[in-house]
């Protein structure tokens, strides 16, 4: 059974080409278009995996990943954001995020994170 | 044969005289005495004239006053009036003729007399004068060196023309402070008359605006005997206010008791004013260099979140061109050709948003000196408004309604027609972003004489107060917007376009209640 992936993304053609990538790569897609109804998503589907943005309505992906985190710790999170600077990436991974992508990166990058985060789990 | 009794008789003859020799010599060398104590103990330089015989001899004095050598040596009239200063000469000799025309006995004058080593000495010389039948025999006289007393006076006499003539304000007090004295600064400084304060203390030049803690520090230097420099504000009769440098000055009795205290103002009002006015000249160079380093400052922030925005809101494009390039690139075999049309038609897309993000940075980091152009044509603007109302309504998916009213007789406007869409897609857009949890929103358009008025109301998160300010500074985004993407210039932008097409702008917003913004846009530009 292939692995199940929640993507959260508010920005509608990004969602959509990522969730093509992830289609093709063989990967279930849940996509949530904002914070809370990702986190909510979460509980109902229980994901293998989350790719999450930072930015996002009604609930930022720090907070979304803090409260993945408490639910689970092994759980991996992947963040994928255009906020590129050293700060946001250290509050990424002090949220708990496995991985830290920034805006523009390869459809590669993103399939071989999510590759050694579900081996790993 | 020697006749002894005659010589007896002779001897007798000339006992009584010789006896009277006798205690004529000793009543002389008694004077004598008495003469040269005198000398010594007045200091004076007696001396003694024989007119006749045109001789003069003097006391010890004529060496400890003058330093000449040779006392009890016999001098001449003209040796004695050649030591007389030679300004002096004329009048001694008209007042000795006048003394003796007069047949008086006694003669005073003052006069410069020469030292052995040439200087000169003031002398006040008395002198008592014997006549023998109408004429001048003997004169004697006593030379009193008063040198120090007059120069000492010469001295006083300066200082009081200083004190007097200067026009520093001199106030001489007794030592409770009532005014002694005051010289002609003071008076016309001050505007009172010497008469008029004379008894009085000095406070009558203090007013409501001299400072109490000079005062205070000035109290407390008299009361320790110190002198004191102080700065003070005075008043003159008429109420002028003028700045003085006052020094205080206690003057004291040999017992160290305060008998008088001298004070010398000097008016510093002119000082005063060029240095509060140089003062004021520094604070505003201070505050305009402050200005322009905040002007700075801002630059400088503005570009670093031109940097931090900017580049944020390029990455997500740009990360959906990539992907979707990687994904053509990589699975171009399987997928089908309308697939591949539709993704290239994404990041044609994805280009198109890019560039607008570029004009609204370029249009926001307008200046003062670099206006937006406006190009003017004649519009329909109830149809223009109703195209954007559906262009915003598309882009967001529908996610809100737009219920848009147009109320007025005259629906053409003469403006610049980008300007009007690129306002109404920026407050539109705005209105729906920043109400996530609403469904609707109101537009509409009023016209009214040569107006058009423009009303966009959204009941969403509204805008903190202390953020409504600072909207129209390009990248600034309200605090409760950090969930919200954005660059923080639409606003900036709508600004601009408002103020390039003669316009006003009005925003009320209320926290969790939502948003209006008002624009006035003149029908003919």
């Amino acid at each position: 059974m292939s692995a199940h992936i929640l993507l959260i993304e508010d920005t509608e053609d990004l969602g959509e080409i990522v969730c093509d990538i992830l289609l093709i790569s063989g990967y279930q897609v849940t996509w949530a278009k904002d914070g809370k109804a990702g986190l909510e998503l979460f509980f109902k589907t229980r994901p293998d995996l989350v790719i999450t943005d930072l930015i996002l309505p009604h609930m930022n992906g720090l907070e979304v990943t803090k409260a993945i985190r408490r639910k689970s710790d092994s759980l991996p999170v992947i963040i994928l954001s255009a906020r590129a600077s050293n700060e946001d990436q250290a509050l990424g991974y002090a949220a708990g995020a496995d991985r830290y992508l920034k805006k523009p990166c390869t459809s590669s990058a993103l399939i071989e994170s999510i590759k050694s985060l579900i081996k790993r789990s | 044969m020697i006749n002894f009794a005659h010589i007896k008789k002779r001897i007798g003859d000339l006992l009584p005289g010789m006896q009277r020799i006798n205690s004529l010599e000793s009543e002389l060398r008694l004077a004598n005495s008495k003469y040269e104590l005198l000398s010594k103990a007045t200091n004076d330089a007696i001396w003694e004239w024989d007119v006749t015989r045109d001789k003069v001899i003097f006391s010890n004095g004529l060496q400890t006053i003058f330093g000449f050598k040779g006392v009890n040596e016999y001098y001449s009239y003209s040796w004695w009036f050649e030591k007389i200063h030679p300004e002096d000469r004329d009048a001694v000799t008209v007042e000795l003729k006048n003394t003796f025309d007069e047949g008086e006995t006694s003669w005073k004058s003052l006069f410069r007399f020469r030292c052995a080593n040439g200087s000169y000495k003031h002398i006040f010389n008395r002198v008592h004068i014997s006549y023998l039948h109408g004429k001048p025999v003997q004169m004697i006289g006593a030379m009193q060196d008063i040198n120090e007393r007059i120069i000492a006076l010469q001295e006083v006499e300066k200082l009081s023309l200083v004190a007097s003539k200067t026009d520093n304000l001199v106030i001489i007090t007794d030592r409770n402070e009532r005014i002694e004295w005051v010289n002609e600064g003071f008076e016309k400084r001050t505007g009172y008359s010497f008469s008029e304060v004379i008894g009085k203390t000095p406070r009558l030049l203090q007013g409501a605006e001299t400072d109490r803690k000079t005062l205070d520090r000035i109290r407390k230097g008299i009361d320790a005997g110190e002198s004191i420099t102080e700065e003070l504000l005075n008043y003159t009769k008429t109420g002028e206010k003028f700045w003085i440098k006052l020094n205080i000055i206690p003057v004291f009795d040999d017992a160290r008791r305060l008998i008088r205290l001298l004070a010398v103002e000097t008016d510093i009002t002119e000082l005063t004013d060029y240095r509060n006015q140089l003062e004021q000249k520094v604070k505003e160079r201070t505050e305009r260099l402050e200005l322009a380093l905040n002007e700075e400052k801002h630059l400088v922030e503005l570009r670093n979140q031109f940097v931090a925005i900017a580049s944020h809101e390029f990455r997500t494009p740009l990360a959906t061109i990539h992907f979707t390039t990687n994904f053509l690139n990589e699975h171009l075999g399987e997928i089908e050709k309308s697939v591949i049309r539709s993704k290239l038609e994404k990041i044609e897309k994805q280009v198109l948003h890019m560039t607008s993000l570029l004009d609204d940075v370029i249009m926001a980091g307008r200046t003062e000196s670099n206006k937006i152009p406006v190009s003017k044509s004649k519009i329909n603007v109830r149809t223009a408004a109703q195209k954007i109302v559906e262009e915003v309504r598309v882009s967001f998916r529908q996610s809100h309604q737009i219920n848009f009213s147009f109320h007025g007789t005259v629906m053409e406007m003469e403006t610049d027609e980008k300007l009007i869409r690129n306002i109404l897609t920026n407050l539109l857009t705005n209105a729906i972003k920043f109400s996530p949890d609403k469904d609707s929103l109101d537009f509409s358009i009023i016209q009214r004489d040569d107006c058009m008025n423009f009303k966009v109301i959204d009941r969403g998160i509204g805008i903190p107060a202390e953020d409504q300010r600072k909207l129209f500074t390009a990248f600034y985004r309200a605090s409760n917007t950090t969930s919200i993407s954005g660059t923080g210039l639409g606003l900036t932008i709508v600004k601009k376009a408002v103020d390039a097409l003669n316009g006003k702008l009005e925003l009320v917003s209320h926290i969790n209640q939502g948003t209006c913004v008002f624009i006035s846009l003149p029908i003919k530009q």
